[in-house]
């Protein structure tokens, strides 16, 4: 074995271009299209292989990017491997190494390439950059505060973590991991008895847990489950988006409209996930099917709309919704491709037995792409548009809607419908609106008396619109807090930076003193500092502190207004109905908030961001998109007539309920669009999360106190749990209690 | 003449005995135990009653038989163990076990034990036990085939155990030394079915009265070999030193070793077997043995599994047998380097050393190990090569400053150092359930065949186990049963594993129908009417962080109540658990004098009037009495 190249031996492309060449805009990297197990069948062997575009980025060895750092680090074999180089000459005429199972360095170039290739996806639809979740728990389950200790850049991903059948993201350490093992098969037709298989090389499993990654970068408080919609939520995302992933492998398309002769109902590669981690395992042919199950014909079966209420495991669960996603998805795809088969076929629509012609295949595969790009598109827009708790399947479907209506505002084929039927037919519903009708189902949208009443709450227009455009101004208001630090005191008396001084406005009740603060920073601050020439690039973390400020601005906002409301107004009942009617549209307690010490419901805002949306016109516009939570501890008492796990000692359990909303700002006039909103103040939803609590506890007993954190003790301990795992540990039980 | 002998030894033996417990266990116990040496459990003739001993998390069931002669009843004793998480668990284990001597008259006609766990053995070998006396005799012992040396199954299953324990072991070690005490904790606490509580086994007393028993008579020797694999002649002669490293009998072998020793006639039970069992002398009982299966599927089945999104089309059946215990799928956990298992399970010899590693050779470098320094400090470290530099630098955050400033220097909470040891807990999981599905599981018909009632016993047997009562059938008498028939027949139900959630079964999921799409009904479901023994603690069950087991599982616990009217006897102290509110409270012996049991014909019950000296109090134990139906 020849001595290991040193690390790293190829310079890095200079970041500014010495003017005579342009970077490339793509780098092209190979890898699996499915995994290992399609590229030894001679069916498949001719698609299983693809180059993906991922944006160029300055890559060092790893490969560690702005997004992702790869360590191939591999403990359990006592192992390290030598990390790829991608900006290597060969690697860079040669798009990158060859596919292989045996080399440690292909599977970082795969894991690192197909990730990019999921945040590509996300970015294109969302108008902006993909941040990971904060760290917000340290090791000892210390809150953290400074911002650059908060501050997550890399996605970590370690491609042999494991030697286990599973991958996960622990949403702990930021970071995938991927597992490999040795088949536990009996029948080399599934898979080499004993062989390895490494689930870092399966396309689908590194979609969906970077998926997972970045779903709980945009929504952090998904994770704490409050009804047995939303792990299974978490599930269902991550698979749709690895599933229409493959719709944009050109190869592998054509290839199975080929073989389904256009008809996707069929059983096709497009709807498998994970086909060789569940064969290995002997899961049958794929770990999940977008199809559901199909009939003695081969075609999928017509689903069941009473199996959500009899199904409750987080990934069979979701399943239920991916199959509704991609029953919508087939329902365009159809529609658009009906008229194709007429021209085909005479006018009948009954295409001749035998192959199609290629020009048809082509062109369906065309078509199939168009609709699966547009359900990708809105089923990932549909995420701005969800409420940042307590969502559940329902909630989804009206934000699919919601998000569709206002990025394809023109819909004459009216393809929302399709969702709307496929979520029904399998028994999604949302519970809070009075048809199903399309309208009906759209968010409502505020009107003109509620904006007014609400507007005091929210900062001015001018401060809204800064939020909105500065956010990604290069530069930004980074520069301002470097003097300040913060010393780990929630309201910090430290005044020499911005937010110091903006907080002793907000302390003194001096709103305008504030808002003048914060515009005089945004629209007069030194931009020295920007990088020559690349504009396009932000530095991530200067965006990240940029919407902590805006964030933290809008806290001391909303926390004064909340004192200001009190202290102005003439009887406690008109207090109590200016409380209720921003619960109502806000989801948040302003009592609450201006209570003293423990009792004060934390408020927290998680988002302030801009959002794009198409206008009717055609022409695009950016919003602004805040989220708001605030949480009220519950205590949960024990039932008279039942036992209570005594697990925790006598610790009384209780569990955090939380409310807030999504809102969506027009930073032109200020004016709120939607409010997305599930009211803290609500009587009905404590009821709701305690009776899903309760059966909880009745199912699993004390493993539910743990995993929903209702002792201290316990939520000390969740924390520490990996709430992701690829497949559930423990199968269903059929014969058992 | 056996057991003439044990008779006139009664008195003079018993005193003394009682004498050594009055000293060991608190002064409380004392009135108790005196009093009830006194009092023989003598059922009519004709009568059977069945007495649950109360110690907590724990099996232990005295069957008694009338026989013609009233003085001279037939004794069974079904298990005797505690686990180690019941508070005071051995002092009350010990005074059970003296009731027991006094009860029987220090003579049991059979002892069964069902499988090898503590919670089931430790009695037998626990300190100042009556089993450890001569006077306490044993007529047969009855075990599962799986406890039996040379058969080979039975052989592979205990290679597999052992290898899973060792693996674990290594697994605990690991993980302190990584500074995961947590995790050596929690699998420390999922293997604790394997071992007694700490220091209340004499290993050497127990090897001494072995040996003292096998000195009576030359084959007693290899009986004792022959159930625990080892020989003891004498402590200090290595007879294993040909065959390497010699191992120390585990506590549960030692108690299967004694009991072994100590009969006079040991059954190795088979599923199916025929004729069945019989009670020495009581011509209207007779016993069926349901398990431990043969079929190595069943065998290792824990939970049955549903295929998802299976298709015909795929050629797999729609339920696939997956098995999560120990084997393939693990394996590569159990090679891996790190762990340093593999030359302990034989595995290095038959693998190629490069095997064990997911790459080959090549691609590998070592570890630049953050651990080393906790061990020799003083030695000197090799230069590391570029790669490891890398990771050093990157991972282990020793390198120089990174070149992005912003990047806090200290990641080390994102390591993953440990994270790879967690699938030795599923391990240890399996290893519990592989175990417990070893168990020997007997149906006892007392009447006539074919009709008569049906008292269910089936140690801790779990989903596969009661399958595969089906795939036999019963023959005593030239009549044949099925395990259907037995079940519907059943009147006592002891249930399994203290009422967790797979150690009773619903369904047959291997069958379905038109109306059962989850399976045709089986297990509990086919009983009606029966009285339902859990020998559960919750207070133990529930005892230690962070996941404790859920005993009894609550859906089971109401079912077990509407099947059993409410008829469910517990050992907590809990007697009642759902006596407020909207719920009656559970139906037990309320006095200390025999009285009818609602809802059944021709059976009474008791409660003891001694109480527990040490623990939780409450009655030392239940007594069912059934009379012999038509």
């Amino acid at each position: 074995m020849a001595k290991p190249p040193v690390i790293p031996p190829s310079p890095a492309p200079p970041e500014c271009s010495d003017g005579r060449y342009s970077h490339p805009s793509q780098r092209r990297l190979k890898v699996f299209s499915l995994d290992p197990a399609a590229d030894v069948q001679l069916e498949t062997s001719l698609i299983s292989r693809s180059v993906l575009d991922v944006p160029w980025e300055n890559v060092a060895p790893g490969p560690i990017g702005d997004y992702l750092e790869v360590l191939d680090v591999d403990p359990a074999s006592d192992a390290v491997y030598e990390p790829v180089d991608l900006n290597h000459h060969s690697l860079l005429a040669n798009d990158g190494l060859n596919p292989s199972t045996g080399n440690p360095q292909f599977h970082q170039q795969m894991v690192y390439a197909v990730a990019m290739k999921t945040i590509v996806n996300f970015e294109q639809v969302l108008g902006r950059t993909v941040m990971w979740s904060e760290r917000t728990y340290d090791e000892k389950g210390k809150i953290v505060r400074q911002p650059s200790r908060r501050f997550v850049r890399r996605l970590r991903i370690y491609p042999h973590a494991l030697r286990d059948q599973n991958a996960f993201y622990s949403p702990a350490k930021k970071a995938l991991l991927f597992g490999y093992f040795n088949a536990p098969t009996t029948d080399p037709r599934d898979e080499l008895p004993g062989g390895v298989v490494f689930t870092c090389l399966s396309h689908d499993i590194i979609a969906h847990e970077t998926t997972h990654a970045i779903l709980d970068g945009m929504h952090r408080r998904l994770l704490e489950a409050s009804n047995a919609d939303m792990r299974a939520f978490h599930e269902a995302f991550a698979d749709i988006v690895a599933i229409f992933q493959h719709f944009t492998l050109p190869g592998l398309l054509l290839d199975q409209i080929e073989r389904s002769r256009g008809d996707l109902r069929t059983n096709n590669l497009l709807a498998q996930l994970a086909a060789q981690f569940a064969r290995s395992t002997g899961r049958g042919g794929a770990l999940r099917n977008a199809l559901g199950l199909f009939g003695p014909d081969g075609r999928q079966q017509s689903p069941d709309p009473a199996e959500l209420g009899r199904t409750f495991e987080p990934h069979d669960r979701g399943a239920i919704m991916v199959a509704a996603v991609f029953d919508a998805f087939l329902r365009i795809y159809e529609n658009r491709s009906v008229d194709l088969r007429r021209i085909a076929s005479g006018g009948t629509g009954v295409l001749p037995a035998g192959d199609l012609h290629p020009d048809l295949a082509r062109r369906l595969a065309h078509e199939a792409v168009e609709a699966a790009q547009r359900v990708l598109n809105i089923c990932i827009r549909a995420v701005d548009y969800l409420p940042p708790v307590d969502v559940t399947f329902g909630d989804y479907l009206r934000a699919l809607i919601t998000a569709d209506a206002d990025f394809f505002p023109d819909d004459p084929k009216r393809y929302r419908l399709a969702f709307i039927q496929s979520f029904r037919d399998r028994g999604i519903c949302p519970q809070d609106v009075r048809t199903l009708a399309e309208d009906a189902l759209r968010w409502t949208p505020l009107d003109k008396a509620a904006c007014e009443a609400l507007r005091d709450l929210l900062p001015p227009p001018a401060v809204l619109r800064t939020m909105a455009y500065a956010y990604d101004v290069p530069g930004a208001l980074s520069a301002l807090l470097a003097g300040g630090n913060d010393d780990g005191d929630d309201d910090d008396e430290d005044d020499r930076d911005l937010a110091g001084e903006i907080g002793a406005c907000f302390r003194k009740n001096d709103l305008t003193g504030a808002t003048q603060r914060l515009l005089a920073a945004a629209w007069l601050r030194d931009d020295s500092s920007c990088e020559c020439g690349d504009s396009e690039r932000v530095d991530r973390f200067k965006r990240f502190e940029t919407e902590r400020l805006f964030a933290r601005f809008l806290h001391g906002w909303i926390v004064t207004q909340a004192r200001i409301f009190q202290e102005q107004s003439s009887s406690p009942s008109e207090f109590k109905d200016k409380a209720n009617a921003i619960g109502w549209h806000f989801g948040i307690d302003i009592e609450q908030l201006n209570r003293p010490g423990k009792d004060r419901g934390r408020l927290e805002v998680h988002a302030v961001r801009p959002t794009i949306r198409l206008r009717p016109d055609g022409r695009s516009k950016v919003e602004l998109l805040v989220m708001l939570t605030q949480k009220r501890n519950v205590k949960l008492p024990a039932e008279k007539d039942k036992e209570q796990p005594s697990a925790f000692g006598e610790a009384p359990l209780s569990y955090q309920f939380r409310g807030g909303s999504t809102i969506i700002i027009d930073p032109e006039h200020g004016c709120i669009r939607y409010a997305i909103s599930k009211n803290l103040r609500s009587q009905s939803r404590p009821a709701r999360q305690e009776a899903f609590l309760r059966d909880q506890i009745h199912r699993h007993g004390s493993a539910a106190i743990v995993q929903f954190g209702l002792t201290p003790a316990a939520a000390a301990l969740h924390r520490h749990q990996e709430p992701f795992a690829f497949v559930h540990g423990q199968d269903i039980s059929v014969g058992g209690y | 003449m056996a057991k003439k002998t044990s008779v006139r030894k009664k008195s003079g033996g018993k005193k003394s005995a009682t004498k050594k417990a009055v000293a060991k266990a608190s002064k409380k116990a004392a009135e108790p135990a005196k009093a009830s040496s006194a009092s023989r459990l003598l059922p009519a003739p004709g009568e059977l009653i069945v007495r649950m001993y109360r110690q907590g998390l724990g099996d232990s069931f005295l069957l008694a038989f009338g026989t013609d002669d009233p003085k001279h009843p037939r004794y069974v004793l079904i298990d005797c163990g505690v686990h180690s998480r019941q508070t005071d668990g051995s002092k009350r284990l010990l005074q059970i076990m003296n009731d027991l001597a006094a009860a029987t008259g220090n003579h049991l006609d059979v002892v069964v034990a069902t499988h090898e766990h503590a919670d089931h053995l430790s009695g037998f070998v626990q300190k100042g036990s009556p089993f450890l006396r001569d006077e306490l005799e044993i007529g047969e012992l009855w075990v599962a085939w799986t406890e039996r040396r040379g058969d080979r199954q039975a052989d592979a299953l205990r290679k597999k155990r052992g290898s899973a324990s060792k693996v674990i072991e290594k697994a605990v070690e690991k993980a302190r030394q990584r500074a995961e005490t947590g995790l050596a904790e929690q699998l420390l606490l999922l293997t604790d079915f394997e071992r007694p509580a700490e220091g209340t086994v004499d290993r050497d007393a127990v090897k001494e009265a072995i040996r003292s028993l096998a000195a009576r008579s030359p084959d007693q020797e290899a009986v004792f070999a022959s159930v625990t694999g080892e020989f003891l002649a004498d402590s200090g002669a290595d007879l294993g030193a040909a065959k390497g490293p010699r191992k120390e009998p585990s506590s549960n072998e030692l108690a299967l070793g004694l009991l072994a020793v100590k009969a006079r006639q040991m059954t190795y039970c088979e599923p199916g077997m025929t004729p069945p069992l019989s009670v020495p002398g009581v011509p209207a009982a007779r016993v069926y043995v349901l398990g431990p299966p043969r079929n190595e599927k069943l065998l290792k089945k824990d939970l049955p599994t549903k295929v998802r999104g299976s298709s015909s089309e795929d050629g797999h059946k729609e339920y696939q047998e997956v098995y999560l215990s120990g084997g393939a799928n693990t394996r590569a956990f159990q090679l891996s380097p790190a762990l340093g298992a593999a030359a302990e399970l034989g595995e290095a010899n038959q693998l190629p050393d490069d095997q064990r590693y997911p790459f080959a050779k090549g691609f590998y470098r070592p570890f630049p190990d953050p651990w080393s320094e906790h061990q020799g400090a003083s030695e000197k470290k090799p230069a590391l090569d570029a790669v490891q530099k890398f990771y050093a630098e990157h991972y282990l955050d020793q390198g120089p400053q990174r070149a992005d400033s912003d990047q806090p220097v200290d990641t080390s909470w994102r390591r993953i150092d440990a994270d790879w040891l967690d699938p030795a807990e599923r391990l240890a999981l399996n290893l519990d359930s592989d175990t417990n599905n070893t168990s020997l599981v007997l149906a006892f018909e007392w009447g006539p065949v074919g009709s008569g009632q049906v008292l269910l016993f089936p140690g801790d047997a779990q989903v596969g186990n009661w399958l595969s009562w089906r795939d036999q059938r019963y023959r005593a008498s030239g009549k044949s049963v099925t395990a259907d028939d037995l079940l519907s027949r059943t009147i006592l139900y002891k249930v399994g594993h203290h009422g967790s959630h797979n150690a009773t079964v619903k369904c047959d999921p291997r069958e379905t129908s038109a109306d059962h799409g989850q399976g045709v009904p089986f297990g509990l479901e086919l009983m009606e009417n029966i009285i339902a023994l859990i020998p559960v603690d919750r207070d133990a069950a529930d005892k230690k962080m962070p996941i404790p087991w859920e005993m009894p599982h609550r859906p089971l616990y109401e079912r077990l109540r509407e099947k059993a009217q409410r008829r469910v006897l517990r050992s907590d102290l809990r007697l009642t658990p759902l006596t407020e509110g909207k719920d009656d409270p559970d139906v037990v012996p309320g006095s200390k004098n025999w009285q009818r049991v609602p809802g059944l014909k021709g059976v009474q019950w008791r409660r003891s009037s001694d109480e527990f000296a040490a623990g939780t109090p409450g009655p030392l134990y239940y007594d069912i009495a059934f009379s012999l139906p038509e």
